[in-house]
């Protein structure tokens, strides 16, 4: 009985049909905060006047030339008296988006609704709070090895960190976990909150992604040869990398249909089963995804008005990426990546990509793939060069697409309720 | 909640290498000392050269994998639909400090190799890779909680899908200089097949409001480790296992809150 302990159970049957428990789970509240400002405003309008938020690398402790998608004024941002053991970059940006679009009364609203015991709370992050352990490293004292006495791991770099920071901050009480999966973490939040809100252990969450910026990630994905020295351009003959950025946004995720809120469609996970720092070079992994949020949404790739793509601007994952974009929707459908905006955001990439995603339909915008000049001949997607070029009549259903390390994908369906 | 099968256990701990002997031990209600000698991590699931690339959290994670699906009747690591959980309340952090020591370096020579393994989703993508299979994995992390929030997750994806899931709870032991402000004084890890069929282990979860005082071990030795890392707050069921006893146990998951688990022992 080495392992298996289940006795003489058959071999199980195989139930391929996956349940559509998606379609009842609204999206009632949102915002984003990223390089291209504090709140959905600011993130609206440079998205429709084609603007970036990326600037010429001025983040402290980097000595190499890149783009980064910084955001203003996350060192200003003083957190509460009662969470001041949770003060570091990362739950500095968390507080700076919790601050916008009415996001802390929604919230508010919603644990009168359901009672804090019964809202969950996901978040995405890939690094959480580990520029806090960077800063003491850098201070570690020589004769004794020690950190300094004002290091705190739990409250700060601590993965759970975030997590922790926001259940004090909001009052919850309910179901919380943070999802870590590299840079679709916080595209899964979603189906983990789906699954939660669908097993009946709450009865709305909040979901979201926080990862700010640091010098592992900057000189992690730096000595992979993954990081431009210039503006990134997704899909473009040229593009030669990414440009890191930082971002934090909220979800409010309800369940039933309610009023006026779009509806989370699908959801599709999968693994690529590949390498750990390069994609299926076929886009399997992709493909999966992709083809499972439709199936869940039970729509036909035709009925997606446009797909916002993980598009970082690496050679490698936007070749891999069009391969399975050709293979799912065969070049039709409008895409392009946002990265050329705000960076990758990497953990907080997939909620940057979900309330992109709420805007798009809401003002009926197709955003351009910026900085893209000429596109790559071996490249066939529908990518949109020019703002509003293939708007059809309205923009009712969005996928947005994520892929991370280790082969981790996601893909996202937000529309209006069918 | 569902009840769900368990068909398959992988434990890591010092001084055991396997369930098996993990078992057996719980079960003898023998002495147990938590300065027992850790076992070597050689998961065969990796080749050799990539056993090398690893590191001991991965190592670990995978050992606790395979040990679990080892001569599986139920499942097989290759199987489209065994989705899985991993959660791990730290992850890492050997890695995070060659990292960050490297970044006090002139010029900050990062190993690109190193930095790749820092995901907390590291153990999940070799796993995967290991496998070959390309089902969904997630990474997850929630404090003291951890085991909790992981149980939860894989009950959460059987009711949705009504699929095989395997949950693997770890966490490796830091390096020194860490271990003052992160108190995982042993490494440990156990991996749970969990099946949406009726096994001869049924288990059901619910989320019990207040403070739940949590489940402890007798033994004062398997006390001691349920309190050094917290995964190894999956003892009390372990025993129970071993023990082939049905009971109802607690167990810590967030601040508030606590997971009460009911296992039978079907005849």
């Amino acid at each position: 009985m080495k392992g298996g302990i289940a006795g003489s159970v058959p071999f199980r049957q195989k139930n391929l049909i996956k349940q559509q428990m998606n379609k009842n789970i609204s999206l009632t509240a949102f915002t984003v905060t990223t390089a291209l400002g504090a709140g959905l405003s600011p993130n609206r309008e440079a998205l429709k006047q084609s603007r970036t938020g990326l600037k010429k690398n001025g983040f402290a402790g980097i000595e190499f030339d890149t783009y980064i998608g910084q955001v203003d004024g996350v060192d200003d941002v003083i957190l509460p008296e009662e969470q001041a053991d949770f003060n570091c970059r990362n739950n500095r940006l968390a507080e700076l988006s919790l601050r916008q679009d009415g996001i802390f009364d929604a919230i508010d609203e919603l644990k009168v609704r359901y009672g804090a015991n019964r809202i969950g709370l996901f978040i995405g992050t890939s690094t959480s709070g580990i520029q806090q352990t960077e800063m003491a490293y850098a201070m570690r004292a020589s004769e004794t090895d020690e950190l300094p006495a004002w290091f705190k791991y739990e409250t700060t770099h601590d993965v759970f960190s975030p997590a922790t920071f926001l259940v004090n901050r909001l009052g919850l009480c309910g179901p919380s976990q943070i999802i870590s999966t590299a840079c679709s973490s916080s595209a899964r939040v979603f189906a983990a909150a789906a699954r939660h809100i669908h097993a009946g252990l709450c009865d709305a969450a909040i979901v979201g992604g926080v990862d700010s910026l640091c010098q592992t990630t900057l000189y992690g994905f730096n000595a992979l040869q993954l990081v431009s020295n210039k503006l990134c351009c997704p899909a473009d003959v040229d593009r030669d990398g990414i440009n890191i950025g930082e971002a934090a946004g909220f979800v409010l995720l309800e369940k039933g249909h309610q009023e006026n809120a779009l509806s989370l469609l699908g959801v599709g996970e999968s693994s690529d089963a590949w390498h750990m720092s390069s994609p299926h070079p076929q886009g399997e992994g992709a493909v999966q995804a992709m083809q499972q949020a439709l199936t869940r949404a039970n729509l036909e790739p035709a009925q997606i008005d446009y797909i916002n793509l993980h598009g970082t601007a690496t050679p490698v994952n936007d070749f891999t990426e069009d391969q399975a974009m050709m293979t799912v929707f065969s070049g039709n459908n409008p895409c392009s990546s946002t990265k050329g905006f705000t960076g990758h955001t990497l953990g907080a990439a997939g909620i940057v990509g979900a309330v992109f995603s709420c805007l798009f339909i809401e003002e009926n915008l197709l955003p351009i793939s910026l900085n893209t000049q000429r596109i790559d001949s071996k490249i066939h997607s529908n990518i949109m060069l020019e703002a509003n070029s293939e708007t059809k009549s309205e923009i009712d259903i969005v996928m947005s697409n994520c892929f991370g390390f280790g082969g981790s994908n996601a893909s996202l369906i937000i529309g209006r309720p069918t | 909640m569902k009840t769900v099968g368990i068909a398959g256990i992988g434990l890591v701990a010092p001084g055991i290498e396997c369930w098996d002997s993990g078992r057996d031990l719980l079960a003898s209600g023998g002495h147990y000392e938590i300065s027992a000698e850790f076992p070597v991590l050689r998961p065969s699931s990796l080749s050799g050269n990539e056993r090398r690339r690893t590191t001991d959290t991965i190592k670990l994670a995978l050992q606790c994998a395979q040990d679990a699906m080892a001569d599986q009747s139920v499942v097989g690591v290759s199987d489209p639909e065994l989705t899985s959980v991993f959660a791990c309340s730290s992850g890492d952090l050997n890695i995070v400090d060659r990292i960050l020591s490297t970044l006090t370096m002139p010029g900050k020579p990062v190993s690109p190799t190193h930095f790749h393994n820092s995901v907390h989703n590291a153990p999940a993508g070799y796993w995967s890779i290991a496998s070959g299979s390309q089902a969904p994995t997630t990474s997850i992390a929630a404090g003291e909680g951890t085991f909790s929030a992981g149980l939860l997750e894989a009950i959460t994806q059987i009711l949705a899908d009504d699929h095989p899931v395997l949950l693997i709870v770890y966490d490796a032991l830091p390096p020194a200089v860490l271990l003052k402000h992160r108190k995982i004084t042993v490494a440990f890890g156990v991996a749970i097949l969990l099946v949406p069929e009726k096994t001869k282990y049924s288990l059901s979860v619910i989320i019990h409001d207040g403070e739940a005082c949590c489940s402890k071990m007798i033994n004062p030795g398997f006390e001691r480790l349920r309190q050094a890392n917290p995964a190894a707050q999956c003892l009390p069921l372990l025993q129970n296992l071993a023990l082939q006893q049905s009971t109802s146990l607690k167990f810590p998951y967030l601040q508030g809150q606590g997971l009460v688990l009911d296992l039978t022992i079907n005849e």
